[in-house]
């Protein structure tokens, strides 16, 4: 018998493997979060030298990524409490094309949060010219993985998350956040 | 005897890869798009623009915007497909309504809503879909509106009690 190894898996992200970040009370929090700057890689174009849709997804995922190393959501959070987010939905505006090594800057901003979900909204735009080229909002919830059902995030999780909240209250709200998908016919 | 079967329209079918597999060792949230993509290229190919379609009338499809729910966890090696439901169609746009069913059990797994562009690749910019491909997105509209509106369409996100 050999020791379980960890699970093999294909998809990693920028940070993994990296352990979170020491919290600071006191430290300012940026409103909106500018954690993540990836440029447009080969592997994220598609035959017309644009970035695939799936691939804003990956890239939004990232951020949320870096985002949670910044609460102390890590592989350690995840091993020892058993505990992760999960995705519950997502909503992506498309506005401009990707383009192979364009620069890329996300901003993360904290919409509302409960004892567990929360609702993200993320903007990615040119790293240059500073278009807006697509928007991402996500509705996550904390789980308890064995379950596989959602549980209230620990005390100490939650301060943090709602520090956020504060810090991002005074931003505007994303003319994108809180759309639904339709057909509108001029009457 | 008289029982119409309705049979889902399938736009696309295989197994999760180990690719698209997360450090939770689930199928990672932007490879259901990913998937939900394909499906949305067997609409394509579906209503005239595949390749040769494409080359032939100088358009694509560009995607708007894209709504996914999370319903279930899938793991690496299932066996997925995907029904596609038209909801609308006008001269230029089309929604679609994608569903991730597990294979075995049809059991649904998510969702996807999307709105599509029809685009003169000339441009690039918006133009109304040829009239072939227009009679064909007429006719999966025309068979697919007895369907129900799936309960995950034209929804929002919010925190309930937050509702606007």
């Amino acid at each position: 018998m050999s020791e379980p190894k960890p699970q093999a898996h294909g998809v990693r992200t920028p940070l993994e493997g990296t352990p979170a970040k020491l919290w600071d009370p006191q430290a300012p929090i940026e409103a909106p979060l500018c954690l993540h700057r990836p440029a447009v890689l080969a592997d994220w174009v598609d035959y017309n030298g644009h970035m695939s849709e799936s691939c804003f997804l990956l890239v939004f995922g990232d951020s949320s990524d870096a985002f949670f190393r910044l609460i102390g959501i890590d592989e350690r959070y995840r091993d020892v409490g058993g505990h992760s987010f999960y995705t519950v939905q997502t909503l992506i505006h498309h506005i401009r094309e990707a383009a192979l090594g364009d620069p890329l800057r996300l901003t993360l901003q904290l919409l509302d949060a409960d004892d567990r979900r929360m609702h993200l909204f993320h903007a990615m735009f040119h790293g240059e010219t500073g278009a807006l080229l697509a928007t991402g909002e996500q509705m996550l919830t904390h789980v308890d993985m064995a379950l596989g059902r959602s549980c209230p995030m620990p005390a100490e999780l939650h301060a943090k998350v709602q520090a956020i909240l504060a810090a991002h209250a005074l931003l505007p709200r994303p003319t994108q956040a809180g759309a639904s998908i339709g057909i509108r016919r001029r009457t | 005897m008289t029982e119409q079967r309705v049979e889902p329209l399938v736009t696309w079918r295989g197994k999760v890869a180990p690719e698209w597999v997360d450090y939770n060792g689930h199928l990672r949230d932007a490879y259901y798009l990913l998937v939900f993509s394909f499906a949305t290229d067997g609409v394509m190919d579906l209503i005239g623009l595949d390749a040769p379609g494409r080359a032939a009338t100088g358009h694509t499809l560009y995607t708007l915007e894209t709504h996914l729910n999370y319903l279930q966890e899938v793991k690496e090696a299932v066996a997925i497909v995907v029904h596609t439901q038209v909801l609308g169609v006008d001269t230029k746009r089309l929604h679609l309504f994608h569903t991730l069913v597990r294979q075995a059990d049809g059991l649904g797994l998510a969702t996807n809503e999307q709105m599509l562009c029809n685009i003169d690749t000339a441009g690039p910019r918006s133009a109304p879909f040829a009239p072939a491909v227009a009679d064909r997105l007429a006719s999966l509209v025309e068979a697919h509106r007895p369907w129900p509106r799936p309960a995950q369409a034209g929804c929002s996100i919010a925190l309930p009690g937050t509702r606007a």
